[in-house]
């Protein structure tokens, strides 16, 4: 049975001392306390922030001891603060809750708003506030230098995930292809926040631009191997098609800046691209 | 015996010409229906012109290979149903009842998610094909000799359930952190989105088992009266056992390869056709290929219609009308014994 | 045609159901083949039919092995009717006796004149042609016995090797069914027919082979059925007549142990 020592307990009540022993059971928490804590005090990160092809700081996760998002997991390492996300298990949660080990939840922000208070708040949890300052502002910095002329038209994109997911209206990626310059046709489409298209809806949209979410990733799977359609490659020759890795957006952390200005270069592109029919 | 047994034979000529009339009809439904709004003329139109246009593009590869696929696909299933009921002589033999299905999919899910089908495009269809045929070996092993139905099923079962097992263990061991989410494809079935290079690799192996399939009507037919009245009226068992075997291992396994495994069209076309051909295991080989056809794009299409997303997998709407029917054969089979 | 076995041997397991046997058969001869159960008849009758491949000896047909001769040849010429009358599907009566002109016929191509002809002809000489639309399955047992020796008969073979055609038989088609054996004997095939009516055997067989513990113990004509082989063969003493110059044999009790108990 997990007993809090004395000094980690004393630790999370007072709130003024940082927190030396952090545990990430979540991804995007990893990422954003790599970010923002010293160096050695983030103890476990998740299996999956280990994964470059999913995960933004692959290299510095891979140095530290990996977890798989369990609460005994956690508790090995006597944390003064324990992170956990949307997708960590209700029940690890609770058991965490109910041995009295210091629990912080991040979510998963879909406005650029929310992006910013996810930060903060973290930043404040880990005693780094004025990291998390420097953090945004560097994301704000980013987002600025790509100008967008609002009296051009936007440009019409659509983006294709794996097993033929897109993005809906009112998510994060939504609000980033505006920040791009770019209307998302998805949008317009009567669907959901996050549904599967299918590909000839996708293909008779019209759009300019067609954002892949893929990497070239080794491992084979159905879901990547959705996006080798014939009817892809050729909707690649009418308009220009740019990849844009999920792991850039999916967490809503600074990352989101590259995500912008990788879509704001394509745009470019594709308006420099002569018109076909 | 049944009213049903009396049967409503007509003849065979016209049968398989209706048949087709119907085939080329559903095909024709599963062109024009789909998500998007498509001038499904205009698009021909484009595409035999060779303009490229967008509306040619949908057709010729999105519309065109599902509907091509649901026909041929179809037409396997329901001609392997016809096939194994007549070499087993046992109307509940379907490829996905008596596990052959569920062999080809693990074949084919060892083969795809290893990395081969990257090295050599024909490997995946091969895969099906070879757990399809090692599905079929065990059964036959188990249930060869003509068995009861009891044997059969079980056999079945224990079939189905270690190959699901294996492909769920082979999906979980797999890199990609995407591949356990997709058991459902290779368990239930789909033909959303498949493209022409999965019809043209998926093809020649089923042709040659439509072949091998197709000219056993005759042994099925002296299959009828039992082994020995067949070989003593010159068939050689073994070399038929053989030719069913394979034939129904390819035209299975090459679809699951491409489609995922979908079950119960081998139950119910043969079990729909059987009357109109006086129960003659030769004779309905190809209408009962014909009717898989007509079945599966009729499946396919109504899937598309149903307002359910994301899309049904085609394998549910086809379980949910072969499941009852499997219980109502079971329950008459009993009653009759 | 004739149809010489020797040596014939065929084990299963430890047992030998043919423990080395010759016979000779010939067309045009009605062959009762007779025994105790387990004497071995219906392996007999398999071996020759080519269903069996004996462990040692051989089987030949006019001079040639049933490797030379060929699947199909052999399927022409060699009719079996096996023992237990089933068929799986539920096949109409002259369906079930089509099936019988397969060997004669080339694989996809229609019924010739000769096949329709030869149907009908079965059809007839087994009297179901009243049945030929009815569905196998709703027959009693003596009717599809006599359906499924029609489609043996469809065959056309030289030689008809029929194992028990009449045991599922009430008296009147017994020794209908035997009659038309002897016609058809009579039209220049050889029928060898297993039988249990030892009174049937011996009023309308040409010849009987008695086998016992898969060797011949007598054959030659029905006198040959002494009862010196009856006690040998079956275990039994029987009582035995005759009525209008035909004998008739009836088994009437054990025969006493040669330990004399």
């Amino acid at each position: 049975m997990f007993s809090p020592t004395a000094s980690s307990r004393a630790a999370a009540a007072d709130g003024a001392a940082k927190p030396q022993r952090v545990v990430s059971l979540n991804l995007c928490a990893d990422e954003l306390a790599l970010r923002l804590a010293d160096p050695g005090v983030v103890k476990s990160v998740t299996w999956l922030a280990q994964d470059p092809r999913n995960a933004n700081l692959a290299e510095e996760a891979a140095a530290l001891p990996a977890n798989d998002g369990h609460a005994e997991e956690a508790l090995a390492y006597d944390p003064d603060l324990v992170l956990v996300g949307p997708f960590t298990d209700p029940a690890s949660i609770a058991l965490l809750r109910q041995v009295g080990a210091p629990v912080v939840e991040v979510g998963a922000p879909q406005t650029l708003d929310g992006v910013r208070r996810q930060i903060r708040d973290l930043a404040a949890a880990l005693g780094e506030p004025r990291r998390g300052e420097a953090l945004i502002a560097n994301m704000e910095a980013r987002l600025a230098r790509v100008a967008v002329d609002p009296s051009r038209s936007r440009l019409k994109a659509v983006v294709l995930r794996p097993n033929g997911f897109t993005v809906g209206p009112g998510s994060l990626v939504d609000e980033i292809l505006t920040r791009a310059g770019l209307d998302n046709l998805a949008a317009r489409l009567d669907i959901a926040a996050d549904e599967q298209v299918p590909l000839e809806v996708v293909a008779l949209l019209g759009a300019d631009l067609l954002i892949l979410d893929r990497d070239g990733s080794a491992a084979p799977s159905l879901a990547d191997a959705a996006l080798d359609h014939p009817a892809i490659a050729a909707l690649a020759r009418r308009m220009t098609v740019t990849s844009l890795p999920a792991r850039l957006w999916t967490c809503g952390g600074p990352e989101i800046a590259e995500a912008v200005e990788r879509l704001a270069a394509a745009a470019t592109a594709a308006r420099a691209r002569p018109a076909t029919q | 015996m049944s009213a049903r047994a009396q049967g409503v034979e007509v003849g065979y000529a016209p049968l398989v010409a209706a048949l087709a009339a119907l085939t080329l009809v559903a095909a024709l439904a599963s062109l024009t229906v789909g998500y998007a709004r498509l001038d499904v003329a205009a698009a021909l139109a484009d595409a035999f012109a060779g303009r490229s246009t967008v509306a040619a593009l949908v057709f010729e590869q999105i519309r065109l290979p599902r509907a091509a696929l649901g026909a041929m696909v179809g037409f396997s299933l329901g001609l392997a149903g016809a096939a194994l009921q007549g070499l087993l002589r046992n109307p509940l033999a379907d490829p996905g009842v008596i596990g052959v299905s569920g062999g080809a999919a693990f074949g084919a899910v060892a083969v795809f998610y290893s990395g081969l089908a990257g090295v050599f495009a024909l490997a995946m269809p091969l895969g099906g094909v070879a757990g399809a045929i090692v599905a079929a070996l065990l059964l036959y092993g188990l249930a060869g000799r003509g068995a009861g139905t009891m044997t059969l099923i079980l056999a079945g079962v224990t079939i189905n359930s270690f190959a699901g097992a294996l492909t769920a263990l082979a999906l979980n061991l797999s890199p990609n952190p995407y591949a356990a989410y997709e058991i459902m494809f290779w368990l239930m079935g789909s033909l959303a989105d498949r493209s022409l290079p999965q019809l043209w690799l998926a093809a020649p192996l089923t042709v040659v088992g439509w072949a091998l399939l197709l000219s056993s009507a005759p042994a099925l037919d002296a299959l009828s009266l039992g082994e020995d009245t067949a070989a003593s009226l010159g068939f050689d068992l073994g070399r038929l056992r053989a030719q069913l075997v394979a034939g129904a291992a390819l035209a299975v396994g090459a679809a699951v390869a491409v489609t995922g495994a979908i079950g119960f069209v081998g139950l119910v076309a043969p079990h729909l056709l059987r009357p109109f051909v006086g129960h003659r295991p030769g004779r309905l080989l190809l209408v009962s290929g014909l009717a898989g056809a007509i079945v599966l794009l009729a499946a396919d299409v109504a899937v598309r219609l149903i307002p359910v997303h994301p899309e049904l997998k085609l394998g549910v709407a086809t379980a949910l009308i072969g499941a009852p029917l499997l219980y109502g054969l079971i329950d008459r089979m009993r009653k009759e014994a | 045609m004739r149809i010489a076995a020797r040596g014939l041997v065929v084990r299963f397991g430890a047992r030998a159901a043919l423990a080395g046997l010759d016979c000779n058969l010939v067309s045009g001869e009605l062959v009762g083949l007779v025994g105790p159960n387990g004497a071995g008849k219906s392996t007999l009758l398999r071996v020759l039919a080519g269903l069996q491949r004996p462990d040692a000896g051989e089987a030949r047909y006019d001079g040639r092995s049933a490797a030379e001769l060929g699947r199909a040849a052999l399927a022409r010429r060699v009719a079996y009717l096996a023992q237990s009358g089933l068929s799986h599907w539920p096949l109409r009566v002259d369906h079930v006796v089509a099936l019988g002109r397969l060997p004669h016929r080339r694989p996809f191509s229609p019924p010739s004149a000769a096949d329709c002809a030869a149907i009908e002809a079965a059809l007839a000489a087994a009297e179901v042609e009243a049945l030929r639309a009815r569905p196998i399955g709703t027959l009693s047992g003596g009717e599809r016995a006599r359906a499924l020796l029609a489609r043996a008969l469809a065959v056309e073979a030289d030689m008809l090797l029929a194992d028990e055609p009449v045991a599922s038989l009430d008296p009147l088609h017994q020794l209908r069914a035997m009659t038309l054996l002897r016609a058809v004997v009579r039209k220049g095939a050889g029928v060898v027919a297993v039988l249990h009516d030892l009174t049937l055997a011996t009023r309308f067989c040409d010849r009987l082979i008695v086998l016992a513990e898969g060797r011949i113990v007598a054959d030659g004509p029905p006198a040959a059925l002494t009862d010196a082989v009856l006690a040998e063969a079956y275990g039994v003493v029987a009582v035995r007549g005759e009525r209008d110059g035909e004998p008739f044999v009836v088994p009437w009790r054990a025969a006493p142990r040669r330990d004399g108990s």
